[in-house]
């Protein structure tokens, strides 16, 4: 077997065994906020797909097209589509009397797990993506060991393997930034990938929109390593070379095939691509707990991402993101003597011409952070919407492990005993997290407890009874004792929907305003403690009769009226 | 023996520095890998029982309280002592000469700082650790002792409007709204007060004709909760008389949080007066102002003997 054999043989492996993890831990993850309208949506968009094969001159139409699409159009179709397609292959049936009407919704083909988890399933495929591509790429040129700390240094990070397994497309879309920018990389020396980098940016515009920001980082990049070229190292740089066949393509297949991909904007599309672009520059703000005190309004701390990352990924990776990104830069900065190659269109960075790897990796690290800090920066939320560095702090971290290890000599297992413990600090806060990953925070920071006591979100999004709900409920249904009106507080309506249609929720139990309420659930936000204080006082009672915790740190409380109420 | 090149001591020298850095790398992944795993741990799992246990078995009455907000949830559960409403809708340590305090590798001195309000430093009488959680007691004998929490047990109080005395006891029915005990979110806190949900601009009277007083006079007003505070910034006016004199007149807003006001009072039996007038008391969304009485002015009012 061929070492490129070998490695492509491990990260393959790599790949499925995250995507497999993911699939059996998620289980135990309840649904955040925004899962339950991408249920919703996968549903429909899934259905679309079945007009087509019944009626396609109807699902065609405008009406056709605009009666699935209409939900959640302010994030693009591509993954809610491949979800909902999943779920009409993997998907049980739901459960009876919650059946959607204006669809066919007798589950799938092969109806071997929850829909729930089938709807995950194509994000946490990608997520094994994302590992295999990693270990691919670090160990191409540092060998195997620094392939798996590039793998491990961004799979075992609580907050990643949290957001990967979800439905949701903060990880699949830093899997496609990372597929842009790897073929970006490829496309500089061939005339294939030069056509295709368009191609991988409009799949990457179709998982979400932080995409749209590739076009012009990769452009500069693009100038910035001709302008190298030319000024530093008196390369001849032609007009053509400037323009450059990647930048065309990303410039033309790129939008082309999103808006492919998409067929809600198929209509009007001038019309509704500015709707959309306008939904995210007015981005709802949320709000965030930093430091022990709420922000609802921009502008959040320029220190807050940064902050976030040191509390949120163990410090030994940030060194080693640091170290490698020096080490890269300084080996971008190094006179390009080499005397091969002349450039063209097609090939505007021809082989021995200087590819300033770490500058693009570095930037591609840096700038969602920087993004975020931005003061003018609508409150997006928390560490996932810096997700998309992660993959590259995980490159740079394997290019700094690459150049000490090559300097340094020492018997065989020194590598792989230090990659353990080098490994050891993301294991063991990612496992310990499971199933509440979004509440770890880095051992240096003091995990759940230290980012409790230094004020920073405990979670959100309402998913932190999910493996509290198991098959049917019935941990939940023995806290009620016997009460029906439960107000579940951050728990999304539509989440409820989806556990009743898997039979998780308890039968009987209806969720109800917190006037109304005999139960309550109280998902510890800073800015919702009204919530919890209004239960102290409709039930006479601060005595919860369970506590969710991670760590000993609450995440949910429940509490519950006198009976017959 | 040969000199060595240049090369091969750039090469050592790399060497060397790579060595030292690898070395640092693992150590910092030694020391967080051990952080980590203490981190999972949760030794509070074995050490409430007995924490709870030991406090149960303690000869006082005086209140116990929660050093760390986080750790609230899971202190009610074990401890239920904890939980005692007033306790936890506390206005601030006036009045309060001693109590306990629960926390997580904290005796409470935090805790104890934010809600002095202007009294000493108490003085730590007794620490005991179980595990990783601290029972300290605090003597506070400056905060002296509450002789009549007027607006917790508003017996004796009358409630009016411009457009007349508000009906009922505990809870006033007013013509412009409602005036009632609550539990009052203000600046994510939780506070035992004098709920008014009145309609734009009106003034509430809350007058107690037969006030015990003491050596002081000393309250809070806060507008409640996050939500409403958010879509309204409109001030609200306090008057207070003691005894016919007006002693404190001032306009808040909701950056002033938990507003407390102190006034000296001579003791005896006298009246308190309190006006309160909320300018707007709805909020306003993205398309016009909905009038609901959601953003509600709450008062706290206890009288305190200082001297012993």
């Amino acid at each position: 077997m061929t070492e490129v054999r070998r490695r492509a043989l491990l990260a393959s492996a790599l790949g499925l065994l995250t995507t497999l993890l993911l699939a059996l831990g998620h289980r135990e993850v309840g649904y955040v906020r925004d899962e339950g309208i991408y249920f919703a949506a996968s549903r429909q968009y899934a259905a679309w797909f079945a007009d087509v094969v019944e009626d396609p001159k109807a699902a065609l139409s405008k009406a056709g097209r605009d009666r699935r699409f209409r939900v959640n159009h302010e994030h693009p179709a591509l993954l809610k589509s491949a979800a909902g397609l999943s779920a009409a292959l993997l998907a049980k049936p739901p459960a009876p009397g919650t059946e959607e009407e204006d669809l066919v919704d007798d589950g799938g083909a092969l109806p071997v797990m929850t829909e729930g988890a089938a709807m995950r399933l194509p994000a946490q495929i990608l997520a094994g993506v994302t590992v295999a591509l990693l270990f691919a790429i670090a160990s191409a040129t540092g060998g195997v060991w620094a392939g798996l700390l590039a793998a491990g240094a961004f799979g075992l990070l609580p907050h990643v393997a949290f957001h990967a397994g979800l439905h949701c497309f903060d990880v699949p879309v830093a899997t496609a930034i990372l597929a842009v920018v790897l073929a970006y990389r490829r496309a500089q020396r061939s005339r294939g990938w030069g056509i295709g980098v368009g191609v991988v940016l409009g799949l990457a515009i179709a998982v979400k929109h932080n995409a749209l920001f590739l076009g012009p980082l990769l452009a500069m990049h693009h100038f910035g390593a001709l302008a190298w070229a030319k000024w530093r190292d008196g390369r001849v740089v032609r007009p053509s070379q400037w323009i450059g066949l990647p930048l065309v393509s990303m410039a033309v297949l790129g939008p082309l095939v999103a808006f492919a991909l998409w067929p809600w904007l198929w209509a009007d599309p001038a019309g509704r691509v500015l709707e959309y672009v306008e939904f995210h520059r007015q981005h709802a703000y949320y709000n965030m707990e930093f430091l022990g005190q709420n922000y609802n309004q921009p502008p959040m701390p320029v220190s807050y991402p940064f902050v976030m990352t040191w509390a949120t990924v163990p410090t030994v990776v940030l060194l080693l993101v640091v170290a490698g990104a020096i080490v890269a830069l300084r080996a971008d900065w190094g006179r390009d003597r080499t005397e091969v190659g002349a450039g063209s269109f097609t090939v505007p960075l021809p082989d021995g011409w200087a590819r300033h790897d770490g500058a693009l990796f570095a930037m591609m690290a840096a700038f969602p952070l920087v993004l975020i800090a931005l003061p003018s920066t609508p409150i997006f939320g928390g560490t996932k919407h810096w997700i998309t560095a992660y993959p590259f702090f995980a490159l740079l971290a394997a290019r700094a492990w690459t150049e000490l290890w090559k300097r340094v000599r020492g018997p065989q297992w020194w590598q792989p005993a230090a990659l353990v413990v080098v490994l050891l600090p993301g294991a063991v806060s990612t496992f310990d997290g499971h199933p509440v990953g979004m509440s770890q925070y880095a051992p240096l920071a003091g995990g759940a407890r230290g980012g409790a006591e230094l004020g920073l979100g405990r979670g959100f999004w309402g998913h932190a009874i999910g493996s509290q709900l198991g098959a049917g409920g019935e941990e939940l249904e023995g806290w009620l004792e016997g009460r029906t009106r439960l107000y579940v507080h951050d728990v999304h309506e539509l989440a409820v929907l989806q556990y009743r249609r898997e039979g998780r929720w308890p039968a009987g139990v209806d969720s109800t305003p917190i006037a109304r309420a005999q139960a309550g659930l109280i998902f510890h936000e800073l800015h919702m403690a009204t919530w919890e204080f209004q239960l102290w006082e409709q039930f006479g009672t601060a005595v919860p009769v369970e506590v969710i915790t991670l760590d000993g740190v609450p995440l949910v409380t429940v509490y519950v009226g006198a009976t017959g109420r | 023996m040969t000199a060595p090149t240049p090369q091969s001591a750039d090469a050592r020298t790399g060497g060397v520095w790579a060595r030292r850095g690898l070395a640092a790398i693992v150590g910092v992944a030694a020391i967080e890998s051990v952080a980590a795993v203490v981190a999972a741990r949760d030794p509070g799992e074995a050490a409430w029982p007995e924490l709870a246990a030991a406090l149960d078995a303690r000869d006082d009455a005086d209140p116990v309280f929660i050093a760390q907000d986080w750790l609230g949830p899971v202190a009610r559960l074990h401890v239920p002592e904890s939980a005692y409403l007033p306790s936890l809708t506390r206005a601030d340590l006036h009045g309060v000469p001693r109590f306990h305090m629960l926390g997580w590798g904290d005796d409470g001195t935090t805790a104890i700082g934010r809600d002095l309000e202007g009294l000493p430093m108490p003085t730590r009488a007794a620490s005991t650790e179980f595990g990783p959680l601290v029972w300290s007691t605090w003597e506070s004998p400056a905060s002296g002792t509450v002789i009549e929490h007027l607006t917790a047990a508003p017996h004796g109080l009358l409630v009016a409007t411009a457009s007349g005395t508000c009906r009922g006891r505990g809870s006033h029915r007013c013509a412009e709204g409602l005036v009632e005990p609550r539990i009052a979110e203000v600046d994510y806190r939780p506070r035992s007060c004098l709920g008014l949900a009145v309609s734009d601009g009106t003034m509430v009277k809350l007058t107690w004709p037969s006030a015990r007083l003491g050596d002081v006079l000393r309250g809070h007003v806060g507008l409640s909760d996050y939500n409403a505070r958010l879509r309204n910034d409109a001030p609200a006016r306090v008057v207070v008389r003691a005894g016919n004199v007006e002693v404190v007149r001032a306009t808040i807003t909701d950056r002033q949080g938990w507003w407390p006001f102190e006034v000296a009072t001579t003791p005896g039996i006298d009246s308190v007066e309190i006006e309160i007038t909320a300018g707007l008391s709805g909020t306003f969304g993205a398309k016009d102002y909905d009038g609901t009485p959601t953003r509600i002015p709450c008062v706290e009012v206890r009288t305190i003997a200082r001297s012993p």
